[in-house]
């Protein structure tokens, strides 16, 4: 049977009414790209967290550029409100942990991810340093916990080593690639944050991406950063982004990895999932609700496909 | 409808086949001496059968099939009991407020109907569960809600600059997990741990040890290291904790962030009639209420609820307290009064109401307000009976229970019952003679000089309600502090004279207490004094297991003469195995004996545990007897038989169960577990801890919180002996007190008012009983005996 008929169908029997792209890819050929709800290749839909992985690029960028000469540099180096000492490991805290999710600063993640604690930080006038009040329940670097304070801190120093962080994705990676976003929303008191929690649409589309350029990333990834010949980052780093960390070996450096695949992942199934083994690059798209659908059985039908 | 609750041949605990016959809707007071009985009738008997069948009829509980501790009881209805002793309780964060539910009723007033101010205002709604602590919406992000945060005090712990680096807080380095690690961040950086004094070592060589050398040893510095621990990052041991707080390096201050709010920005920023929620939730009651009468309206149906509910509180005397006191913190008298204020809200009838010494902590005004509210429940159809030692309390009673004629093994068995004025002529009774004034208490009427060389001043007291109070407090004499509830005696004594002394005496203030907080008061004639001890409440012990006889320490003595009997050492067992917190702890029930179920509506029914039958104990640890008795059995003595069967074998028990007598509590049992002591009896026993360590101490100011609570005329009659040989010895006595009885024996009184909260915070008049009962001013004065 047609891949596409099989994959439509598939959608249908499963009811899935909010997803509106997949597209696979094999040996960089697009083998099947469906669209859904009047969705097209042009079409575009919020990244939410896959804008995580998309910063962890960016490290790999500094990194290239020099601008950061290890991911080991604690953060106070660049976030002046770290060096204050409101807590005692606020010092311990480097960018390796930022990328690995464990600052070990508190973070209550509240069911479905619905994130009680944003609420607070947004009502603040100062982001960073309301997450710089925020007490410290871990030991850096010692548990992980999946949280939106280590990204925001993140963005801040990627804002900080340059002249903006947006600019230096936008120069070094998308450019490149071919990818073509509106400025990431800054708040007002100058954090890049990209991943709202949906209430503030307006702000949160200016990251949104089409379905192949999320693919585009993905092939990056396969390619270990070299796209277009040209080695766009250092594949080393491409590399141990991806590999499984000693907190938790699902996760590298914002980026999710399973026993045959890595990848991106954000709320309500926005996927990027590479399969390197097969040369497979799987990318869905759907609309987030609160329920914060994943669709992932979608991903397993598509390799299964292959 | 049957019109007495009849009890046939009631048994349980001490009981000696009780026949009784209740009559219902009226009021019941069951009274006699400590000990004798009157709660194994009350509760133990009515409450727990009523509870019982309500349950099985209801549907909602399993029959439990336990030896019947009574032949029958007709006429019960659904019952409900108003004790002070299941629900104390120590979780931090339930307030007067989050209990009676008016902070869920606030937060969703602010919610809705809150001003914000502009600078935070950003147009997004508020939420109510932003004005909750206990919400990650609403919390503080530094305290957790709290309030509070332990700081350690960097440059105390570096201040010795003469200590070696192994010394630093409190020795820490010298052991364990640390001195690994702090050895190999002193080798990276050319230290030696043993040798190298802190003056020794550079500047950049003491940062290393404060913060660490950003990973390049293991040792994260002493500073987050500390906290680390003090934080449980290792486990829940307290030790460090409490050797740096002794040691004057660790403190529990006001949170930097939310001043103490416990809440969120948002929160902080948001005002209803100009006041933020914090402000209202410090409010007395009374106040809050005028507060909201003054700004209610037909339209608001959530302040008319509010309001409903704040009357309630007023109506039974709780209009001192504020939303935002702990629950932990009241006294049994208060937590009671505040479920009753729950029940009068829910106007029901037909129930059977059963409480344990409603009077405790009021004021003789206030007490008269009681009996009125009581009244009126029975007025509605309800019956209420009553465990109280209260002498108007029971003159008002219908119908009076006695239960005697002494505490333990020599009581249990009904004395009288009948109407109070034949009571009165009851020649058995123990308590009769002292309300027919035939025997009298002792009152006092040599008052001890006051020595005006020897005094403590307290100035500038500001604190709650108080207006800039001064006072003085004569030393080496019993000092009575009175007032009605609210008054401001719990401001003065333990919110401004206990937190001072902790500041002034440090160490040499011994209390349960760790949170110091500075207030502003200046305080002289310490120098009059050598130690102080604060004996307030609280639960003694921290741990579900802990019992009077861990409290006081006999219980490690009875472990060591456990361990030492010729069938333990056979068997190589160690003082471990006798303890339910170590070894000898049955694996099932965790060392509790009853395993807990939850019947919904916040009750609990034990059962009891099936593997080790109730004991707790594994059963090796019940096969070693000594003198024939087992380790449970010896923690089922009461203080009274215990004292006989130690005689011979060990004189530092011995001599502590004295004391526990002497306090009037010979009726507890050694192994009578925590929740089930009441706040009055906790103290009593702290007292007995603290007068067994040193009774020759000379010199030393006592602070005590209504020590008589609970206890019969005859047992505080007891105390007061004690309590006077105490300042014979050279010691001082303060004592926060209701009981006219007490305070016709203090040397001198210092009576707070006129009335509560606003109305109070002022010293109304001061002198030895006998001039307050001459003095105009004085209300106390004219219940004075």
């Amino acid at each position: 049977m047609n891949i596409d008929i099989e994959i439509d169908e598939y959608i249908k029997k499963k009811r899935y009414r909010q997803v509106n792209s997949v597209l696979v890819s094999k040996n960089s050929e697009i083998i099947a790209e469906r669209y859904y709800n009047g969705f097209n290749k042009d079409s575009r839909n919020p990244i939410k967290s896959v804008a995580k992985s998309i910063m962890s690029i960016g490290v790999g960028i500094a990194l290239d550029k020099g601008l950061i000469s290890s991911i080991d540099e604690p953060i106070c180096k660049y976030i002046s409100e770290f060096n204050e000492r409101r807590d005692p490991f606020h010092k311990m805290i480097t960018i390796r942990h930022l990328l690995t999710m464990t600052s070990g600063i508190l973070w209550n993640g509240g069911v479905h991810y619905h994130c009680p604690m944003l609420m607070q930080m947004k009502h603040s006038n100062n982001w960073i340093s309301h997450i710089t009040d925020c007490v410290v329940t871990n030991r850096p670097g010692t548990k992980y916990n999946y949280k939106e304070w280590d990204v925001i801190l993140l963005a801040k120093v990627l804002d900080s080593i340059g002249s903006d962080m947006f600019d230096l994705i936008n120069e070094n990676l998308y450019k490149l690639l071919g990818i073509h976003s509106e400025r990431w929303y800054k708040s007002t008191c100058g954090v890049y944050y990209s991943v709202a929690d949906g209430d503030e649409d307006e702000n949160e589309s200016l990251s949104n991406l089409t379905a192949r350029e999320m693919l585009k990333i993905g092939q990056l990834l396969l390619q270990k950063g070299f796209y277009n010949n040209k080695q766009i980052i250092s594949s080393d780093y491409m590399e141990q982004a991806v590999t499984p960390t000693q907190s938790n070996p699902s996760y590298g450096y914002l980026f999710w990895r399973g026993e045959n695949w890595y990848g991106c992942r954000g709320y309500g199934g926005q996927r990027i999932i590479v399969i390197p083994k097969k040369e497979l690059v799987i990318v869905t798209q759907a609309t987030p609700t609160s329920r914060g659908m994943s669709y992932d059985d979608v991903i397993w039908f598509c390799e299964g496909l292959v | 409808m049957k019109n007495d609750i009849v009890i046939k041949n009631a048994r349980i605990h001490n009981l000696k086949n009780v026949d009784v016959s209740i009559p219902k809707h009226k009021l019941t007071v069951i009274t006699g001496v400590s000990g004798s009985g009157k709660s194994s009738l009350a509760f133990d008997t009515l409450y727990e059968e009523g509870k019982r069948r309500y349950l099985m009829f209801s549907g909602t509980q399993f029959m439990i099939d336990n030896i019947p501790t009574f032949d029958s009881i007709n006429g019960l209805s659904p019952t409900v009991a108003v004790e002070q002793r299941i629900i104390r309780q120590s979780n931090p964060r339930s307030t007067v407020g989050t209990k009676i539910k008016i902070s869920a009723m606030l937060s969703a007033l602010y919610a809705n109907f809150g001003e914000r101010s502009l600078e935070y205002d950003n147009g997004v709604p508020l939420d109510i569960a932003m004005f909750q602590r206990n919400s990650p919406r609403g919390m503080c992000v530094k305290c957790l809600g709290k309030g509070v945060a332990k700081c350690l005090d960097e440059d105390a712990l570096f201040a010795d600059t003469t200590q070696h680096i192994c010394d630093i807080a409190c020795e820490l380095g010298r052991r364990g997990q640390t001195r690994n690690m702090l050895e190999e961040l002193c080798r990276n950086h050319n230290m030696n741990m043993w040798e190298d004094r802190l003056c020794d070592l550079s500047d950049e060589q003491i940062d290393f040890l404060k913060y660490g050398d950003n990973g390049i040893s293991r040792f994260d510095g002493f500073i987050p290291w500390i906290y680390m621990i003090i934080n449980g990052g290792l486990g829940s041991s307290g030790r460090l904790a409490h050797l740096l707080t002794n040691a004057d390096m660790l403190q529990q201050k006001v949170c930097p962030k939310c001043g103490g709010t416990g809440l969120g920005e948002q929160a902080t920023h948001t005002t209803f009639g100009g006041k933020t929620i914090t402000e209202l939730e410090h409010m007395y009651i009374h106040d809050l209420l005028a507060f909201f009468e003054k700004r209610s309206d037909d339209k608001n149906p959530l302040l008319k609820e509010i309001i409903t509910k704040l009357s309630c509180m007023v109506d039974v005397g709780l209009y001192h307290l504020a939303l935002s006191r702990p629950v932990p913190t009241l006294s049994g008298g208060e937590i009671q009064r505040l479920f009753l204020a729950s029940y009068i809200i829910a106007e029901m009838d037909s129930i059977i109401f059963v409480f344990d010494e409603p009077t405790i902590g009021l004021h003789e005004v206030e007490k008269e307000n009681l009996i009125k509210i009581v009244h009126k429940l029975v007025d509605s159809g309800n019956t209420v009976i009553a465990v109280e030692h209260d002498e108007n309390f029971m003159r008002h009673a219908d119908y009076i229970i006695d239960m005697g004629p002494e505490a333990g093994v020599r009581g249990g068995v009904k004395i009288y019952e009948g109407g109070y004025d034949e009571f009165l002529k009851c020649q058995t009774s123990k308590t009769s003679p002292y309300l027919s004034n035939e025997i009298g208490f002792k009152i006092k009427s040599d008052y001890r000089p006051i020595n005006k060389d020897k005094m403590l001043v307290l100035s500038n007291a500001n604190i709650h309600n108080l207006k800039n109070v001064t006072v003085h407090i004569p030393l080496g004499v019993m000092v009575g502090v009175a007032g009605v509830s609210g008054s401001g005696k719990s401001s003065l004594i333990s919110d401004t004279l206990v937190p001072k002394l902790k500041e002034l005496l440090r160490t040499k203030c011994v209390s349960d207490d760790e949170i110091s907080e500075t207030v502003d008061a200046c305080l002289t004639g310490i120098e009059n004094m050598k130690r102080c001890y604060i004996i307030d409440q609280r639960p003694i012990g921290r741990s579900r297991t802990s019992c009077p006889a861990t409290y006081t320490g006999i219980f490690d003595r009875v472990r060591t003469l456990f361990a030492a009997t010729e069938q333990a050492k056979e068997c190589g067992y160690t003082a471990g195995l006798f303890s339910v917190n170590s070894e000898g702890g049955c694996r099932k029930c965790k060392g509790d004996g009853v395993v807990h179920y939850h019947v919904g509506f916040g009750n609990f029914i034990d059962v009891d545990c099936e593997d080790c039958g109730g004991s707790g104990y594994i059963p090796e640890a019940m096969e070693i007897t000594l003198d024939g008795k087992n380790i449970r059995e010896i923690l089922e003595m009461s203080v009274d038989e215990a004292k006989d069967f130690f005689t011979e074998k060990d004189k530092v028990i011995t001599n502590i169960l004295n004391i526990l007598k002497r306090v009037g509590m010979g009726y507890i049992k050694l192994g009578q577990a925590t929740p089930t002591i009441s706040g009055g009896e906790s103290q009593r026993i702290k007292l007995a801890k603290e007068l067994s360590k040193g009774k020759n101490a000379k010199g030393a100011l006592y602070i005590l919180d209504e020590p008589t609570t609970g206890l019969s005329f005859y047992d505080s009659e007891k105390l007061l002996d004690l309590l006077n040989e105490l300042v014979e010895y050279g010691n001082s006595i303060i004592i926060t007190e209701h009981d006219p009885y007490v305070l016709s024996n203090c040397d001198y009184i210092i009576e707070m008012g006129e009335g509560g909260g606003s109305d109070g915070g002022e010293v109304i008049s001061h002198g030895n009983p006998m001039e307050l009962k001459n003095n105009p001013k004085s209300i106390i004065g004219r219940y004075l005996k």
